[in-house]
């Protein structure tokens, strides 16, 4: 074999070394990656990976590695002129070789006809080592149980779409005056807190504290809902009384002019009181009918413009529930309660007041509709109407929900005592003397009286009646 | 010149009655000086190359004798001049002096110096002063002498052969760089061996050599400038001598780490192509038409050794050129074939 030829296939054994060694190298990366890649979208999706997907991103990487091999091996490839010295320079030609491919060598080829390849040394230990590792990763990576994976990356919980509701019940409740501006921001506050700490590691830490600031809006929610369906009552109550001595003054002289101005003077003093707490009923009205409201003394046309105020405000109140119960704060039935409190019994009550006579009587009728609406409780008719103590109602086939208390009024539940069973849910005041200090601080010493019991409004009228009906008697 | 497809190559037999008159040269000096075979073949080397040659060496190693040797061995021209402070460039390239002809007419007539021979043995150079080693020098470069606006061409071939003592410093002129760039070898005369001198001492009465029983004609020496013309140089090994003189430059990408370190300036180019002719040489000596690594490799030491200024750092590491040029062959590859650092080549052949 001639000289020339044997360089060439010496380049061509090199260039295959060459090729070898960066396929190797590719091999070894792209390992590597596909490893990562197995345990990113592992750990990410817990999915198995599609075989067909990661077949044809494995054939691509091929490709790409046998490319990228092909120009590197043709890019670092010696010259020929390289070679050329170096089989020179180890087959001791003193520069016949090197001159071969410049000028011809005449009798001089005979020299170097003879020529034998150098010894190709290549120190692929730690390429192999790298190459084995990265098989090895990649097959580990496929290997390896989910539960692994699944432990190493579960990091956050995602409860953006929780919080995002949270947040938006807390504007909600902020937009209708239910919470004040910096308790809003204080909660909000809180929401963010437990977003970011929120970890897939301890997930009921994270629910119970969505779980408490959920009830605590809530809770700020039905408590409004339950002052507005009493707003509403009220609100009702005046209207309807309003509208009744509307129809009675049409009626002119079939109706008894001193009960009419009792029953007058009634209504005044409930919208006075309502006045003097609600503030948007004041804004509603402006002052316009405080002389006639004080004077006990409303024309026809203050009584429309008295109930046309009643109406807007009650419409407000149904709207702010109808928003409550769309940011499920708050149970429809406060909706339908609401609607229900807006509808009085205005002919029922004018028929009522059109049976009295005196400016007492009038007054006392008004009063007594006033404290107790129909189809509110025990409706046992008039203050004058005979009590019927035979036929309570009965508790039979009445479910109570039952309803857990927050921790720090279930400790102040241990030393409460029975009084009796309300009508309604119950609320509590705020400084309430028998669940802060005892049922017996707030007794007399020597009275002997062991319980005061608070007569709630509404019944106020029927025991006030009773007392009435045992007098005349 | 030669780096063309038109260029032919000597033939084995055109090339054979060089190479044997070569070797009989280097024959005959090693039989008249004896023990120092790789010294008369640096020597006739340099000859071949037509360059000058600085003999270093303690007095009475043969340095003197080594010259005058070899002006009888090529039936050479040959004078000596023993360097001295006080000697004025006049007396080494000559001097116009008032002559009276028959006719009774007085004229200037020229009376050569010197160096106005074939082969000039310039004995302790550096005891001469400036002024002379500048005259000498300029003369070494030129080729020529010119005085009194008359340029007379010196004999050709022409040859400076110049020693130095190293070790006697007081009352010497150290010759500066630049004129030490004008010899093409500076070679070392070191002291003979116990064996080559108990050879002299029983065979050399009073230490005169043998004449020659054969000499070199001009026309022999003709021949083999000549072939020294047709050596082929090829263009790997002229890219190695390139990187090699490139490499002794602290401040090119090719400097090895040591030069870098203690090398102040490095070699000129015209040391680039000091080292190719004398790789000619070489391969002539070696009866190869073309030059091989090996010839370079050869030849640098003495081409770099005068050539390379060491800073103060190499004096204080007592770091030695000699040392550094080797480090230099060791570390750069001659066949600048960059291959992966896991790959090599291993030096033996597959067999």
């Amino acid at each position: 074999m001639g000289s020339d030829q044997l360089i060439r296939r010496f380049r061509n054994q090199l260039a295959g070394f060459y090729f070898l060694r960066y396929m190797l190298y590719c091999l070894a990366f792209s390992a590597f990656l596909a490893g990562i890649v197995v345990l990113a979208v592992r750990g990410i999706g817990g999915r198995s990976l599609q075989n067909v997907i990661f077949a044809i991103a494995a054939l691509v990487i091929i490709l790409i590695s046998i490319l990228y091999s092909l120009i590197r091996t043709f890019r670092d490839m010696p010259p020929l002129d390289s070679l050329r010295a170096v089989f020179d320079k180890i087959n001791n030609c003193g520069g016949l070789l090197m001159t071969a491919s410049e000028t011809p060598l005449g009798q001089w080829a005979e020299r170097v006809s003879d020529v034998q390849s150098p010894r190709l040394i290549w120190r692929g230990r730690r390429l192999s080592l790298i190459v084995l590792s990265a098989i090895a990763f990649m097959a580990i990576s496929f290997l390896v149980p989910q539960r692994y994976i699944a432990a190493g990356t579960a990091g956050r919980l995602e409860i953006t779409e929780q919080t995002e509701q949270l947040k938006q019940q807390v504007e909600v409740l902020e937009e209708e005056d239910i919470l004040a501006e910096e308790v809003a921001e204080d909660v909000r506050r809180q929401i963010d807190l437990v977003q970011e700490t929120a970890v897939g590691r301890d997930p009921v830490k994270t629910w119970e504290a969505m779980g408490h600031l959920q009830d605590q809006l809530k809770k700020a929610a039905e408590e409004a809902a339950v002052e507005m369906l009493a707003e509403t009552e009220e609100l009702t109550q005046a209207e309807t009384l309003a509208q009744a001595l509307d129809q009675m003054g049409q009626m002119g002289e079939e109706m008894d002019a001193e009960a009419m101005a009792g029953a007058m003077s009634e209504l005044a003093k409930a919208v006075q009181a309502m006045l003097e707490q609600n503030e948007a009923l004041q804004e509603a009205l402006q002052g316009r009918l405080d002389e006639a409201i004080e004077a006990g003394q409303l024309s026809e046309q203050q009584l429309k413009e008295l109930m046309e105020a009643l109406q807007g405000r009650k419409l407000e109140l149904t709207e702010c529930m109808g928003e409550l119960c769309e940011a499920d704060l708050a149970d429809l039935k406060y909706l339908k309660l609401c609607q229900g409190k807006g509808e009085g019994d205005g002919e029922g009550l004018m028929l009522l007041l059109a049976g009295c006579e005196g400016f007492g009587a009038g007054q006392d009728a008004a009063s007594m509709f006033i404290m107790k609406t129909p189809g509110w409780g025990i409706n046992r008719g008039r203050g004058d109407a005979p009590m019927i103590w035979s036929d309570p109602s009965s508790k039979e086939g009445t479910a109570f929900k039952e309803q857990l208390l927050p921790p720090a009024r279930m400790a102040a539940m241990k030393d409460s005592e029975l009084v009796g069973v309300s009508l309604s849910a119950p609320s509590l005041e705020e400084g309430s003397g028998n669940l802060d200090t005892g049922s017996l601080s707030s007794g007399q010493a020597g009275s002997g009286q062991a319980v005061k019991r608070v007569i709630l409004p509404k019944h106020k009228a029927a025991v006030k009646g009773y007392f009435d009906r045992d007098t005349e008697e | 010149m030669n780096n063309k497809k038109s260029f032919r190559l000597l033939e084995p037999e055109q090339l054979q009655p060089a190479t044997e008159l070569t070797e009989k040269i280097l024959n005959e000096m090693d039989a008249i000086l004896l023990g120092r075979p790789e010294l008369h073949q640096m020597v006739l080397v340099g000859l071949l190359s037509r360059g000058h040659i600085l003999l270093e060496g303690v007095p009475g190693v043969g340095k003197t004798v080594l010259v005058k040797v070899l002006g009888e061995l090529m039936d050479l021209d040959f004078n000596r001049v023993q360097f001295t402070p006080d000697i004025m460039p006049g007396d080494i390239l000559g001097t116009h002096i008032l002559q009276e002809d028959d006719r009774g007419k007085r004229e200037m007539v020229f009376e050569p110096g010197p160096i106005f021979t074939n082969i000039l043995l310039a004995d302790e150079i550096n005891r001469a002063s400036p002024k002379t080693q500048s005259a000498m020098l300029e003369a070494m470069q030129e080729r020529h002498v010119t005085l009194m606006g008359q340029t007379r061409p010196l004999p050709a071939p022409f040859f400076v052969l110049a020693s130095q003592n190293p070790i006697e410093l007081e009352g010497t002129y150290p010759l500066p760089e630049a004129q030490l760039d004008r010899f093409l070898f500076k070679l070392n005369v070191s002291c003979a061996d116990v064996e080559v001198m108990n050879t002299i001492i029983s065979s050399r009465r009073r230490g005169e050599p043998p004449t020659p029983t054969w000499t070199l004609g001009p026309e022999q020496l003709t021949m083999l400038f000549d072939m020294m013309d047709q050596i082929f140089l090829p263009k790997p090994v002229s890219a190695y001598i390139a990187r090699l003189v490139a490499a002794t430059h602290p401040n090119t990408s090719e400097a090895i780490e040591a030069f870098r370190s203690y090398i102040s300036y490095g070699a000129s180019p015209r040391a680039a192509i000091a080292i190719a002719e004398a790789a000619r040489a070489k391969a002539l000596i070696s009866g190869r038409p073309t030059v091989g690594f090996e010839d370079v490799r050869a030849v640098v030491p003495a081409v770099l050794n005068h050539r390379l200024i060491l800073n103060y750092k190499a004096r204080f590491d007592n770091i030695s050129t000699m040392t550094l040029i080797d480090q230099l062959l060791e570390s750069l590859d001659e066949t600048a074939m960059s291959m992966p650092s896991d790959m090599s080549l291993g030096e033996d052949v597959h067999v």
